[in-house]
């Protein structure tokens, strides 16, 4: 957290998805009246409560490429901030998944296809495109070891609720996330799917 | 094919001598129609573009070399989404030349390597192999050097570059402009 020339605070942080780890970032200006603006270019999480919180320098690795944040040392506070959203948008509606065989003249190889359906309540937004974070393939069993090189952040057009993920692998799973980005950059809330291709025969 | 290859065969054993004649370059753009059936489905016929040159080696023989190029955008089943192909089929053979009035016939058999590439996203594969070739067309004369080629063409050429088999021969027909040096 670190404070802001008008008096408010940014906050940037990380949040986890399903306990794999720091993999969505939150950045946003705040003050104890609640959320002034969700800084662009970083998914943002609504009703966010921050009960207890320290003031330091915000990491180079979270400050947002459109706005800049002078890091500098501070000394140890306690903020109440009740940030209850607003700016956010839904997650898209109907996620699903399936596995496809799909070929080329010369080559051939199986296929994810994950479709979704757009959020109505999002209609007077312009989603102008939506991110899709993959993470796979995670091995079936109880220990996941997630190797390097198995995740990556796609995007497709907004008016294109498909993506295809080629060179599946049917002996994991895949965790997806996909969520709308407006023109203007603001993310919306991602709706998370864990699908499993059915397996090799 | 059948009555090209027929066509083929009955010239070279009916032409007369002599009608061979010089050296020649022709230039042509035409259509490629492929014969395999998912080559048809995934891309379809489109343009191809080729160079050919010629060269009388014995009466009304000629030495043939060629090379042409098809390029088509065609989609993945079942997901649509973009493959792009490059087949540049290239040789050369030998054909027989029969004159009829101010025009001269030819019909002639070769090989060709087919250097194939195809981009999507599954992958990026480049291949080749031979195949025959027949060939038949008509040249037209404009002036003395200048003439106006038309000119059929059958190959075959099955390959298996990584899982699956096809073939990347088919029907081209041509137009061409060309320049005869004698």
């Amino acid at each position: 957290m670190l404070p802001a020339a008008d008096g408010a605070y940014f906050i940037g942080g990380t949040t986890t998805i399903n306990g794999l780890g720091g993999l969505r970032f939150l950045l946003m200006k705040a003050s104890s009246e609640g959320l002034i603006e969700r800084l662009p270019g970083f998914v943002g999480t609504a009703g966010l409560e921050v009960q207890v919180s320290s003031a330091e320098p915000v990491p180079v690795s979270l400050v947002s490429q459109e706005t800049t944040v002078t890091a500098q040392a501070l000394p140890l506070t306690r903020l109440n901030v009740t940030i209850t959203g607003g700016l956010l948008f839904s997650p898209p509606l109907n996620f699903a998944a399936r596995t496809l065989m799909t070929r080329s003249l010369a080559m051939a190889d199986y296929t994810n296809e994950v479709t979704w359906e757009p959020n109505p309540v999002n209609d007077d937004l312009n989603i102008v495109k939506y991110r899709i974070y993959v993470l796979g393939p995670i091995p079936w069993g109880d220990l996941w070891v997630i190797s390097e090189g198995s995740e990556k952040l796609e995007e497709v057009g907004g008016g294109a609720f498909r993506y295809y993920q080629y060179h599946v692998q049917r002996s994991g799973s895949y965790l997806y996330q996909v969520w709308g980005v407006t023109a203007d950059g603001g993310e919306g809330i991602a709706v998370d799917f864990i699908y499993k291709p059915p397996a090799a025969r | 094919m059948r009555k090209l290859a027929l066509f083929s065969i009955l010239l070279l054993l009916f032409v007369p001598a002599a009608a061979a004649n010089g050296t020649s370059v022709t230039v042509r753009g035409g259509y490629f129609q492929p014969s395999d059936s998912d080559f048809k489905s995934i891309y379809g016929g489109g343009t191809c573009w080729g160079i050919e040159g010629s060269s009388a080696v014995w009466k009304s023989l000629e030495l043939w070399v060629s090379a042409d190029l098809v390029y088509k955008k065609g989609h993945l089943i079942p997901t649509g989404e973009q493959t792009k192909l490059w087949l540049v089929p290239a040789g050369g053979g030998l054909r027989v030349v029969r004159p009829a009035g101010i025009f001269r016939l030819f019909a002639g058999v070769g090989v060709l390597y087919h250097v194939f590439r195809e981009v999507n996203p599954i992958g990026d594969v480049t291949y080749g192999r031979w195949g025959p070739a027949v060939e038949a067309g008509g040249q037209f004369p404009l002036q003395t050097k200048w003439f106006v080629d038309l000119h059929l063409q059958y190959s075959t050429c099955r390959m298996t570059p990584v899982e699956l088999s096809f073939n990347v021969g088919g029907f081209q027909a041509a137009i061409g402009i060309g320049y005869r040096f004698k």
